[in-house]
């Protein structure tokens, strides 16, 4: 970087941004200057390394430069659902005896107990074993590969799992060329995303692998596709904020699919009917596509060397992942808690760690980012529509700015903050804040509350260190 | 130099007038001598052409916003980055100020003042005053002056290796680093961390000391003169490791400051490279220059062509002598040195034969510095926890022997409590365990006025003055107390009340630290002279 | 599904026709949307501003229809609504607006010209008013667009190369040399003067199909002017401009319709207006209209 000359101090009226004693603040005020104090803590949770990395990439132009471009292609992008498949056909590298997981990777006996009871299921449900004891020799034995969907260009809610022959949301940024890919949501209850793999689940996959995904296909075709934006932004208009918060979305889509569908003659009346009523009975149902939609919008922006924008931030139930758009690590942490209120029999005692890949929506600018589209959401946490309003108004300071997408009402129809920098996280300490459900943390029990949790700060310090060591000197 | 970028912003719209404002409020910034947002159209840009604002016509993108800013090559850099913060749409802000998030970084400083300005017509942040603890002071500092900001570290503790990375970012931009461990600056006749509310003038002031750089600037504000900009560069500053970067930078900045007409500068001596490049450059710079380098020989500062100046006090006087608008000096060629014999022998008198010590309680590292300077010839036996010249170091700073000096603000005094500017605890102790020592004649005493120190310095003592007063008399003693206090009666202390309290509990008071010194010597010379007559 | 309240008479593809686009632009109140034949319409919340390529309406409904208007994604329009989106914009049911006819004859030259001097009068102190100062494009459009007013008499290449350096220059969504010509077209057809109207209607439309030339938006309204479309604003003020004075001045229709359109956009609505009255001032030959000033001259020195 080339040396920038500026005009000296001492031919400037003398402005000053006080950190530490606030009374040096207030003299100067005193004697006529300006001053604002800053309300100081150390960066990074006090580690002193992590800040003195920090410091020295902070509007470095290389990054900016970076961000610039991979905050573009992901402002840019235009997600589009073309249509539905079977993961083992349409996502890349899926050959062979292999099941996708949320989160960063971890090795099968590391993983929460609703993740290991998830994937038994899908050894079940591929039927690769005949009964949960040789399920677990058959996962135990390595000859499953087990890898997170991000690496496959896919995500899954809660437990993540999409194993080769489930039905799977293809979504194409038409303004990229990427494709993202989500499993179906299956409902609320016993479900394989909270660990459930009992029959009755088994048979649910089953029966969407059958029935419900063709006849998506069929309607899908019969649409010649939907965009997703435009959808999410009106979802966003009418108190959802598609990541907690499903039932706008999911009308929307509902009124879209079941036109389509009833205007089409190549369906079969029962399957149609039956698929209606499957989405129909799902306020959840769309929050599948809204996570693939975002990875789309977010893989967009993955692969420019430095950029410290995040494209993913997943949970294993064990720990918390990020990715930059500057690199394929992973920087994670211990995942946390989610603070929220329990459904009625549970406490916080039964809660799993924060899990799954849906905070995706919040790494692309909704969900908690778009609470204040969705007052109704802080009710999880015993706040007001005021902290919804302020949640997403705080997000503005960790991001690069405001996806004119998603608009706000609330906030005279400016977009909703987007595009997360890690470096202004660690630098302000304003984790992101995450809306999320909590699953209980044994296999198969579902979902025993919801609320809000945040991303923890050591990833960001990792990460920012990281990029601090792969960045040349400047000279 | 000028200098010319254009920007194209895609598919951005905005109407006529906000585009208007949007030019006008960048052609208000410093430096930026014009700004203009249009849409791309051929017609626009053949305009800009044809005024000569742009060299050639780029490609017509009718539908985009183009932004053309010319001026001086940095402001207009910062100019186009302010342009596309205003174009971005930023949430409303509305009847939420009180709402508003609690700034937490400098960025959030800076971004937020960048949303208020329009409203408030506030001049963009330029300094970052950082007073947090050692370890993060460094990282806070690296990101104000990549953000551009000038930056001023109260904190010390901070490495050398981050000091020297700091100070050669800042020097290759023209920033300045005060500090680390700067305890004081004026810039632009605003007071920063420790410092006095002094005149207004035309001398500029460049200090590694801060005690030194405030009994100068207070002196010249006594003798009627003024100052421009007082500029602490941090004790490190002029070590062979950091080679002066900061006081380079501020140099430069006081040569070129049109309102400065003398500069002094006030520090320990250099080591002996930097000290060659800083006087080269001082004697280059057309404008009268005092060097003050506590310990340093005249004659090599003389040698190029610099005016010396021995103590504090000296260099005070030699600048407001020098300051054109300051020709005044009445108050410079002060009274009390010809007077100073005969108070001195009036004060002996009341000395017994066996009261023939000195015992220095200073507040002020500089001032201590300064004395034992100043009394190592007359007295050989004088130790310190600041040594210099031929003084040696105290061994154990709890314990005084014959003649010593002790800088109560040095680290073994302040780990884990107040510095005593703050706190005079600790002086209020020491001082009765001083005046209790039969041996001793005088304890000398400085009193630091201005805004971070205690709000009255002087009433704070008065309880332990009477207290040993009391108890040498008891002994049948006199203790001597002497001292000055360093201050204007700008601060909000007020040197004249501060004054009258001490001399009221018996202080001797001499108007600087030099002459409280010379009195000092003046007396116990006196008082081991063969007494004559009564 | 939302009814459209008033629905410009260029809006509705022919029964049977479906036409597809994109949402081209989005503001807080208004957007335009660009019809894969050209055309670009416009969405406006409230009927204030009612015309032949615009869809006003009820304010009630535009929150929920903003967040569909995502700049880039697609529209569909038909002769019965405009899809976006999961939504629909119904266009069958709401009051349609046609923009009036031009011809001359009942605005009688004697009123026309004294009220044009009223006009101009108000159009001088409102443009000397409390508006922030133009900035040098807007100047140097003001300029070129004399120079075209006085090349009517020049020689084709002359009056060509005049009406071509005006085109795109200036600030603004609509640059101001546009409005100005677009404005000038209109007065000229309102005054019935065919032979500079046919002559400034083909320089103009020699030009305007180059995409490089201006903005998408005032392309199309350039294309308007063509046609002889007026807005509802602009037909107003050319309505009550053919009217004798009323007694009291404050019930003067004038001054509310030169009020309505010079609020038009930032600039545009003057700009407009400028046009106009020139256009009509140059038909009737009246030395009224003569803008700008003699002070407002010497600024447009460089």
């Amino acid at each position: 970087m080339s040396a920038k000359p500026v005009p000296a101090l001492t031919q400037q009226p003398l402005s000053v941004i006080n950190i530490g004693l606030s009374g040096f603040g207030q003299t100067i005020r005193d004697c006529g200057g300006s001053a604002c104090d800053l309300r100081w803590q150390p960066p990074a949770e006090g580690d002193a390394e992590a800040g003195w990395a920090l410091a020295r990439l902070i509007a470095d132009e290389r990054i900016d430069a970076a961000n610039r471009t991979a905050y573009g292609r992901y402002l840019a992008s235009q997600p589009v659902l073309t249509g539905v498949g079977v993961a083992g056909d349409v996502i890349p590298g899926m050959s062979g005896r292999i099941i996708l997981h949320s989160g960063p990777p971890i090795a099968w006996p590391d993983m929460c107990g609703p993740q290991q009871g998830a994937i038994l299921g899908a050894v079940l449900f591929e039927a690769w074993a005949s009964d949960i004891g040789a399920a677990r020799r058959l996962i135990e034995s390595g000859e499953v590969r087990l890898e997170p969907c991000h690496h496959h260009a896919a995500v899954g809610p809660m437990a993540g799992i999409i194993s080769p022959s489930m039905p799977v949301w293809i979504v194409s940024n038409t303004a990229g060329g990427n494709v993202a890919y989500c499993n179906m949501n299956e409902g609320l209850g016993r479900v394989l995303r909270f660990g459930a793999n009992d029959a009755e689940v088994i048979d649910r996959l089953r029966w969407m692998a059958k029935t419900l995904a063709p006849t998506l296909a069929l309607i899908i075709d019969e649409l010649g596709g939907l965009d997703l934006k435009p959808l999410m932004a009106q979802a966003l208009h009418m108190g959802d904020e598609v990541h907690n918060r499903n039932v706008a979305a999911s009308m929307l889509l509902l009124r879209k699919l079941s036109t389509a569908g009833l205007r089409s003659t190549r369906l079969e009346r029962g399957a149609l009917a039956e698929t209606l009523s499957f989405i129909a009975a799902n306020d959840h149902f769309f929050l599948n596509l809204s996570m693939a939609a975002c990875k789309a919008m977010l893989d967009a922006a993955q692969g420019v060397p430095h950029s410290t924008l995040l494209t993913a931030m997943a949970r294993n139930g064990v720990e918390f992942g990020i990715r930059l758009a500057g690199s394929d690590d992973w920087f994670t942490a211990p995942a946390p808690f989610v603070d929220g209120l329990f459904f009625p029999g549970y406490g916080p005692a039964d809660a799993a760690r924060d899990l799954g890949d849906s905070a995706i929506t919040e790494t692309a600018g909704v969900g908690g980012f778009a609470m204040a589209a969705s007052p109704a959401i802080v009710q999880f946490v015993g706040g007001s529509a005021r902290d919804a309003l302020a949640n997403t108004r705080r997000m503005l300071h960790v991001t690069l700015g405001q996806n004119g997408a998603f608009t706000l009402p609330a906030l005279d129809f400016t977009g909703t903050p987007a595009g997360i920098d890690a470096r202004r996280v660690l630098d302000s300490g304003i984790r992101p804040v995450i809306n999320t459900g909590i699953a209980h943390k044994e296999a198969g029990v579902g979902q025993v509350g919801a609320g809000i949790t945040h991303a923890p700060l050591a990833c960001f310090a990792k990460a920012v260190l990281a990029v601090a060591r792969n960045l040349p000197e400047e000279n | 130099m000028t200098d010319v970028v254009t920007r194209f912003f895609p598919n951005l719209y905005r109407d006529s007038v906000a585009l208007m404002q949007l030019s006008a409020r960048l052609a208000r910034l410093p430096g930026v001598a014009q700004a203009s947002a249009q849409m791309a159209t051929r017609a626009n840009l053949e305009l800009m052409k044809s005024a000569g604002v742009l060299d050639s016509v780029p490609e017509p993108r009718p539908n985009d916003i183009f932004l053309v800013l010319s001026g001086e090559a940095d402001a207009v850099d910062d100019a186009l980055r302010t342009a596309a913060g205003w174009l971005d749409e930023k949430a409303a802000r509305g009847d939420e100020e009180a709402q508003q998030e609690p700034l937490r970084s400098i960025q959030m400083a800076i971004e937020r003042a960048g949303a208020n300005e329009g409203e408030t017509e506030g001049q963009a942040a330029n300094l970052a005053l950082i007073s947090t603890p050692g370890d993060y002071a460094a990282a806070e500092a690296m990101k104000a002056l990549r953000l551009g900001l000038n930056v001023m570290i109260f904190s010390d503790n901070v490495s050398v290796e981050a000091e020297v990375a700091l100070k050669r970012y800042a020097r290759e931009r023209n920033l300045l680093v005060m500090g680390p461990d700067c305890g004081t600056s004026i810039i632009n006749g605003i007071p920063l961390a420790f410092a006095n509310v002094v005149k207004r003038g035309d001398i500029g002031l460049i200090g590694a000391s801060g005690t030194g750089l405030q009994q100068v600037s207070c002196l010249i504000d006594h003798y009627g003169g003024g100052i421009t900009h007082a500029i602490g560069t941090g004790g490190h500053d002029l070590s062979a490791a950091v080679g002066g970067l900061t006081m380079l930078t501020a140099f430069e900045q006081l040569a070129g400051d049109p309102a400065t007409r003398v500069i002094v500068l006030v520090s320990k001596p250099p080591a002996a490279v930097v000290a060659e490049t800083l006087l080269r450059a001082a004697q280059h710079c057309g404008k009268p220059v005092v060097v003050c380098f506590l310990g340093a020989s005249a004659d090599s500062i003389r040698a190029f062509a610099l005016t010396p100046a021995d103590t504090l006090e000296d260099a005070a006087r030699q600048a407001v002598r020098l300051s054109p608008s300051a020709s005044a000096m009445a108050g410079a060629d002060a009274p009390e040195a010809s007077d100073r014999a005969q108070r001195a022998r009036r004060l002996a008198a009341q000395l017994r034969p066996e009261q023939r010590h000195l015992r220095g309680l200073y507040t002020g590292g500089t001032f201590c510095y300064e004395a034992v300077l100043m009394l190592q010839e007359a007295l050989p036996g004088l130790r310190s926890n600041t040594p210099a010249g031929s003084v040696g170091r105290i061994a154990d700073v709890w314990t005084s022997h014959s003649d010593t000096l002790l800088d109560l603000g040095d680290d073994e005094f302040t780990r884990g409590r107040p510095h005593p500017m703050i706190d005079p605890g600790l002086r209020n102790e020491r001082l009765l365990a001083e005046a209790a020592d039969p041996g001793v004649a005088i304890v000398l005493l400085d009193f630091v006025l201005g805004y971070g120190a205690h709000p009255d310095p002087a009433g704070q003592i008065v309880p332990a003055l009477r207290a040993a007063r009391q108890a040498a008399s008891q002994a049948g003693r006199t203790v001597l107390f002497i001292g000055h206090v360093c201050g204007t009666d700008g601060d909000p202390q007020g040197l004249s009340e501060q004054c009258q309290t001490l001399a009221a509990a018996g202080v001797e008071l001499a108007a600087s630290n030099a002459g409280a010194v010379a009195l000092c010597r003046a007396v116990l010379e006196a008082a081991r002279a063969p007494r004559s007559g009564d | 599904m939302i009814a459209a309240r008033c629905i410009g008479g260029d809006v509705r593809p022919p029964s049977g026709r479906t036409l597809a686009g994109r949402v081209a632009a989005r503001y807080a109140h208004a957007a335009h949307l660009g019809l894969d034949d050209g055309r670009l319409l416009t969405l406006l919340s409230g009927d204030a501003q009612r015309g032949m390529r615009t869809v006003n309406l009820n304010p009630d409904d535009w929150p929920p229809l903003h967040a569909l208007l995502v700049p880039g994604s697609s529209v569909a329009v038909d002769s019965a609504g405009i899809v976006l989106g999961g939504s629909r914009i119904d266009l069958a049911r709401g009051e349609a607006w046609h923009s009036p006819p031009l011809a001359a004859g009942r605005r009688p030259p004697s009123i026309l010209r004294a009220r044009l001097g009223q006009a101009r009068r108000w159009l001088d102190d409102e443009l000397t008013g409390g508006r922030p100062p133009p900035l040098a494009s807007w100047h140097a459009a003001h300029c070129r667009y004399r120079a075209v007013l006085a090349a009517f008499e020049a020689s084709a290449v002359a009056f060509d190369a005049a009406v071509y350096a005006t085109l795109g220059l200036g600030p603004g969504l609509t640059p101001s040399g546009d409005d100005m010509l677009g404005g000038l077209l209109l007065g000229l057809a309102g005054g019935g003067d065919v032979a500079r109207r046919q002559r400034l209607r083909a320089a103009v439309l020699g030009h305007v199909r180059d995409a490089s030339l201006t903005t998408r938006a005032s392309r199309d309204g350039l294309d308007q002017a063509c046609r002889g479309w007026l807005s509802a604003p602009l037909a107003a003020v050319l309505d009550a401009l053919g009217r004798p004075a009323a007694a009291g001045a404050s019930a003067d229709p004038l001054s509310g319709a030169l009020r309505a359109q010079a609020s038009v956009g930032g600039h545009s609505g003057t700009d407009s207006l400028i046009g106009l009255l020139d256009g009509l001032a140059l038909a009737v030959g009246t030395r009224e209209g003569r803008p700008p000033t003699r002070d407002r001259q010497r600024n447009l020195q460089p």
